[in-house]
């Protein structure tokens, strides 16, 4: 799945849920809203993530859904703001 | 009587089977620790070895069945063995060992072939010899195995294929089929070498094996063999090894399908039988058969467009669909999958997602989007519409039938949807999703059925499953044309289904409240987030509704729109929500700040009537938004996030009527306007701040502060003149303090600084008319320069701001600004100048380098080409893209709405509640019907209006006083004239229109209106425009804020009522025309009302009144003035010139103007060709 390396750090087993997210160092390249989108959630709701990973639900494949449901707000974005975003993010 | 004994009963059986039987004992004893003759080990090398090796005699069938063992393992070794080399040795003995098995028949024909097995098999079967049966059974499908795998074989497969095929043994498989259901062994083999004769030579026997389909596909048994399940060993290899019935049964099913034609497939799949077999079992079958069946399902069958639709049909019923959907559910230890091969779930998600989505696959139907089907033939869209409007006619509405059963056409999805778990599984969720796109009448219908949906906000992984799913489906694209494949409807859909895709049942007003207020970031936000694409939604449909309206023209649209509107705001949450959500810590930066900003933003932009009701004082954040956006941020992607939430914050600053863009407040440097231009001025990348550009032209689309006339704008000059790329220094503060305050001061009171320019333009020799554009921001400029750059003012040294004038008028004049003007400007701010500036400001047309710089930058920004000449281009000035898109819609010539010839509004409120007929407008309707041209019509209106009042009464409702107070003055009004003269529309406009005024306490009129129907039992119709034009435009408004919003109100009351020629004559006497023009020009008229007020001069053409607006209010040099003082809907007025001239009575309006007005609208002609 295309989304599980950039929340490759939510399903390290037994691990933090958002070991890799804090260490993320700024972008220092052009990056697309894809590749820091991700990232900048996870690490936000980093104790909630937590939290849900400790909720009585959760199993393997909830990791799947969980993954699929943050990756979800990119559509929000209109094509001008992603231009926006690339264009500062460089 | 004794009973009879065995033997006596079948002395035969006694004698044959019974020793038979016993034989077989022996026979399969007797096998096994004997060792055979031919030992197991050894290779066959040459063909006279198997000769000796597969010879039959009765009675020693041992010594065959090792023969058969020798020959299986030799076979083997040719189909399976690496070893290559030893391949065409192997062959060759084959071959010489199968020709000598040919037996020449009759009159020279191979019609005996093999004999040996043959016979072998004949005495099999008739001694029930089972083990031997199913061994020469299993040879031959080896053997066709063998020879399918070389062409070279072919001749011999063929033979083969047609002995087995004889009648006399085809008959014998038949029996071996129906053997008793735990006689595996004698099955399997059989299904095998028919499954080997169908595909062999890709089919070329298959329609032969189906001519014997009494003997060889006999459904019943075929069917019971399909159910023959085998519990699974837990070993792979054993399992692939040693297949089940069922797994024979499948391939050999599958077989007929890949090879057999359309005609033989149908047939097959009538059988619903074998179809139920097929499809019941998938659960317990291994990985690799499941794959297969659903490939040769989709391949051979689905995608077979030779297949009628109605077998497919047939097929796809909610047992099947639910069965291939419990695949999703299919656990799969991973030593199971081969590489590379499909996960069992992954393959039904596939083949679900085809025939779920597609008419041509059976299940699915062909539905009209968000419209409920009308009857079971409703794809005549015409007939559609006609029983529409019929219905409309009637007073029910097809929009409004929320307690309607609801209807959909894909019945069976509609029911196969309900079992999914969009929430848990994202197979599961896309498949929803892809149906949900196909068919967008089951989203509202899926979410009203699914009452156990609850949304209570819990930081779980299900809660974040069912956000995830409503989030996808919220965000599904709007179907084109709602739905209707030709284009849209003459009425829209039905309000209570299209609602279901915008906020579905789960997401309501409390729900969503309790989110926002839960304690987890992540509720809040996902909550945000659906919100936001609830938002998107909502303006893609009103954006649909739009265009159905502008296509189909009718007034079910707009009313849709309002409901629909309406709906929206009393689902989702309050804005008092999301501003104390937004004030509270967690939202104070990153994702979240920039989401509930987006979120408050679109509450602005699309339900401005719910965010302005809410005192929320947007500068604040703009200001901290704007101070934010200056400073360095910690990483790139928060950078990002700052500017969008400064862009969010600018949108909702443009839709604020509150801003106080020109005041500077405490905690910025400059007013906001001026810390707005100096951003994108500044900006190392300008492409960032593009919204906030637009934001700025917007602000002084109101001013008329700088021409927008040439391309690239004065407005780009602006900014150029303040940039700083190429690494030169930040505009110097002297020179933002002194912009600042200039336009500030020509905010306050522009008309002083356009009189400058008209003096300025006065003092010069030529015409008026000659004059090309010029910024009358400039006045200003040249009134503030002696404070600052005069000799008396010696504190604040004036050079960067004599250098930046020197700059900025060298750009007006490159762009194209007139410059004998600029020329004029250029010395009053030499002569004020102290001598220290005035050689700078001499030299301002004077090329220097800075102003290279500078005229790079207008280059890069605009891609204006100024090469080759000191000017810009001459190509054409493209138009500002929202004025074009403006105007485009605009351009309407206003004409009133005709009288309906049914008059249904006389008895539609007889059908409703008072509460449903005021928001439907049923009421408004019916009074309307008293301006009716038809005497009778006049009559029965004031009859059913009577009625009408004494239904308001029986209902006893104080709610509705004020109704009945304002339907008894309309009647008291019209009574007296009614046999003779319809009431104006004047009258039976602004009664219908007080309607939704008072029976809305919070309505910003209630009270003016309200004092009106108190001030005497009837009304004078002729004075209801001058009083309250004057009560409104001159006057206070009720509410703060609410100014603009009568303002608006009171001219969309005089466009609509603008219908007769009667009510021209009352505007026209009451010089309402006059008072509005006056208006027009003054600093308070906000752009709406502009557009309105042209909008109305189009509609007082429209009926008959051209003439009298030239010549009575000297409309033709009013709309000139305008021109000349670039107004910013001169398309409009150009358009209204030739519109008044067209329409008027020419000879009557020469004759009056002495043939000047011709010549006026010829001149204001060519200039509109000129500038195209």
């Amino acid at each position: 799945m295309a989304g599980q390396d950039d929340f490759s750090n939510i399903v390290v087993p037994n691990g933090n849920i958002t070991n890799g997210a804090h260490s993320s160092a700024p972008a220092s390249r052009s990056e697309d809203l894809s590749s820091w989108h991700p990232r900048k959630v996870t690490s936000e709701f980093a104790d909630d993530l937590d939290k849900v990973r400790e909720a009585n639900d959760f199993t393997n494949r909830s990791v799947l859904m969980l993954i699929h449901a943050l990756k979800q707000g990119e559509g929000i974005f209109l094509v001008e703001e992603r231009r926006i975003m690339s264009a500062t993010t460089i | 009587m004794g009973k009879r004994t065995a033997s006596e009963a079948n002395p035969r059986a006694d004698q044959d089977d019974r020793y038979q039987k016993r034989q077989r004992i022996q026979n399969f004893q007797d096998q096994k620790p004997t060792p055979p003759p031919v030992p197991a080990a050894e290779e066959v090398s040459s063909a006279r070895q198997l000769q000796r090796s597969l010879v039959f005699e009765q009675g020693a069938a041992a010594a065959l069945r090792s023969g058969l063992n020798l020959f299986k393992k030799f076979l083997d070794s040719i189909l399976y063995s690496g070893r290559e080399h030893d391949l065409p040795r192997k062959r060759a003995i084959l071959r010489e060992y199968l020709d000598s098995q040919k037996r020449n028949g009759r009159e020279g024909k191979d019609t005996e072939f093999l004999p040996t097995f043959i016979q072998a098999w004949d005495y099999a079967a008739e001694t029930n010899f089972e083990a031997l049966l199913s061994q020469v059974t299993a040879n031959l499908a080896l053997l066709l195995k063998v020879l399918s795998s070389d062409s070279q074989f072919q001749d011999y497969g063929v033979l083969l294929c047609k002995t087995v095929l004889q009648p006399s043994i085809a008959r014998r498989l038949n029996r071996s089929l129906s053997a008793a259901p735990t006689k595996e062994n004698v099955i399997s083999p059989v299904l095998r070498l028919l499954t080997e004769i169908v595909s062999f030579n890709e089919g070329a026997q298959a329609k032969s094996v189906y001519a014997r389909r009494d003997f060889t596909l006999e459904p019943k048994i075929l069917g019971r063999n399909l159910g023959l399940r085998k519990e699974s060993t837990g070993d792979k290899d054993l399992d692939q090894r040693k297949p089940g019935v069922r797994n024979n049964a499948v391939r050999y099913l599958l077989t007929h399908l890949k090879y057999q034609d359309e005609l033989v497939k149908t047939e097959i799949l009538s059988n619903w039988n074998i179809v139920r077999a097929l499809l019941d079992h998938l659960h317990s079958d291994p990985p690799s058969l499941i794959v297969e069946i659903l490939d040769v399902m989709k391949n051979h069958v689905f995608l077979d467009k030779t297949i009628q639709r109605q077998i497919k049909s047939r097929i796809l019923t909610e047992r099947t669909l639910s069965n291939i959907a419990g695949l999703y559910r299919y656990q799969v230890a991973e030593d199971f999958i081969s590489e590379g091969q499909k996960n069992p779930d992954a393959a039904a998600h596939e083949f679900l997602v085809l025939v779920c989505t597609s008419p041509a696959f059976g299940v699915m139907l062909p539905s009209n989007g968000f419209y409920v089907p009308a009857n079971e033939e409703d794809d005549m869209d015409v007939i559609m519409d006609d029983s529409a409007e019929f219905a409309m006619d009637l007073g029910f509405g097809i929009s409004d039938d929320s307690d309607k059963k609801r209807r959909i056409r894909n019945v069976i999805l509609g029911e196969f949807i309900q079992s999914l778990r969009p929430y848990a599984n994202i197979l599961q969720q896309e498949l929803l999703l892809a149906i949900f796109q196909a068919c967008p009448e089951l989203v509202a219908d899926y979410f009203l059925r699914k009452e156990a949906f609850h949304y209570e906000p819990k930081l779980t992984s299900t809660w974040i499953g069912y956000s995830s799913f409503l989030y996808q489906t919220v965000e599904l694209p709007v179907p084109p044309h709602l739905g209707i494949r030709r284009g849209y409807r003459g009425y829209p859909p039905s309000i209570s289904v299209v609602i279901q895709s915008v906020l579905p049942q789960p997401l309501n007003q409390q729900v969503l409240t309790k989110c926002l207020n839960h304690s987890s970031d992540l509720v809040n936000f996902f909550a945000i987030r659906v919100l936001i694409v609830a938002f998107h939604k909502l303006r893609a449909i009103l954006q649909e509704f739009k265009n159905a309206a502008l296509s189909r023209s009718s007034k079910s649209w707009e009313q849709a729109s309002k409901r629909l509107v309406t709906e929206f705001c009393q689902r989702c949450p309050q804005m008092k929500t999301v501003i104390l959500a937004f004030r509270r810590p967690s939202f104070q930066k990153g994702m979240m700040r920039e989401a509930i900003t987006r979120l408050l933003r679109l509450y602005y932009e699309i339900t401005p009537q719910v965010a302005l009701q809410e005192k929320f004082d947007v500068s604040i954040p703009l200001c901290n938004a704007l101070t934010k956006a200056e400073q360095p941020a910690d990483a790139a992607e928060d950078k990002a996030l700052r500017i969008l939430e400064l862009e969010h914050w600018a949108q909702i600053a443009r839709h604020s009527p509150a801003m106080r863009w020109w005041q500077k407040p405490k905690t910025l440097q400059h007013s906001p306007f001026m810390t707005l231009l100096k951003l994108v001025a500044t900006s190392t990348s300008g492409e960032s701040y593009s919204g906030i550009q637009s934001l700025i032209v917007s602000i002084l689309r109101d001013h008329d502060m700088l021409q927008t006339e040439t391309f690239p704008t004065a407005l780009d000059v602006l900014i150029a003149s303040l940039g700083t790329s190429y690494g030169s220094s930040p505009p110097p503060p002297q020179v933002l303090d002194f912009l600042d305050d200039c336009c500030a001061r020509f905010v306050k009171g522009p008309i002083k600084y356009f009189d400058d320019l008209d003096a300025m333009c006065g003092r010069l020799p030529r015409s008026e008319s000659t004059l090309g554009p010029v910024s009358p921001l400039l006045m200003t400029l040249v009134e503030q320069w002696p404070f600052k750059g005069s000799e008396t003012s010696k504190e604040n040294p004036a050079e960067p701001l004599a250098h930046w004038l020197s700059k900025f008028l060298y750009l007006l004049k490159l762009i194209g600004e007139d410059e004998t003007l600029l020329e004029r400007v250029r010395d009053s701010l030499v002569t004020s100048a102290d001598k220290a500036y005035q050689e700078v400001l001499k030299d301002s047309f004077l090329w220097k380098m800075a102003k290279e710089k500078a005229k790079d930058v207008l280059k890069l920004a605009t891609g204006a080409d100024f090469s080759g000449s000191e000017r810009a281009s001459s190509s054409p000035i493209p138009e500002p893209p929202n004025d074009a898109t403006k105007d485009a819609s605009m351009i309407d010539l206003e004409l009133p709405p005709e009288e309906h010839e049914k008059h249904t509004g006389l008895n539609r409120w007889r059908k409703k509640d008072i509460d449903e007929n005021i928001e439907d407008g049923n009421i408004g309707e019916l009074l309307l019907c008293l301006c009716s041209k038809h005497a009778e019509i006049r009559l029965q209106a004031a009859i059913n209006i009577r009625q009408l009042m004494a239904k308001v009464e029986a209902s006893k409702n104080p709610d509705f006083l004020q109704l009945k107070l304002l339907l008894g003055e309309a009647l008291e009004t019209a009574q007296h004239t009614l046999d003779n003269n319809p009431l104006p529309y004047v009258g039976g406009v602004f009664a219908a229109r007080a309607v939704n005024v008072l029976t809305d306490p919070t309505h910003f009129l209630f009270g003016k209106v309200n004092k009106f129907l108190m001030k005497r039992p009837s009304w004078t119709v002729e004075n209801l425009p001058r009083y309250f034009g004057r009560n409104i435009l001159a006057n206070e408004p009720e509410e703060d804020n609410s100014y603009h919003k009568e303002v608006d109100w009171l001219l969309d009351y005089f466009i609509d009522c603008l219908r007769t020629a009667e009510d021209l004559e009352i505007f026209r006497t009451r010089n309402i025309f006059e008072r509005l023009l006056s208006y027009y020009s003054s600093v308070t008229c906000a752009i709406s009302a502009k557009e309105k007020i042209v909008r109305l001069l189009f509609r007082a053409a429209a009926v008959g009144g051209s003439t009298t607006l030239i010549t009575r209010c000297g409309l033709l040099s009013w709309i000139q003035m305008r021109l000349e003082n670039n107004d910013h809907r001169h398309h409009l007025l150009r358009q209204l010139v030739s519109r008044l001239y067209d329409a008027c009575d020419k000879e009557k309006v020469d004759e009056w103007s002495s043939g000047k007005a011709k010549e006026t609208v010829a001149l204001v002609e060519k200039t509109k060709a000129g500038r195209f």
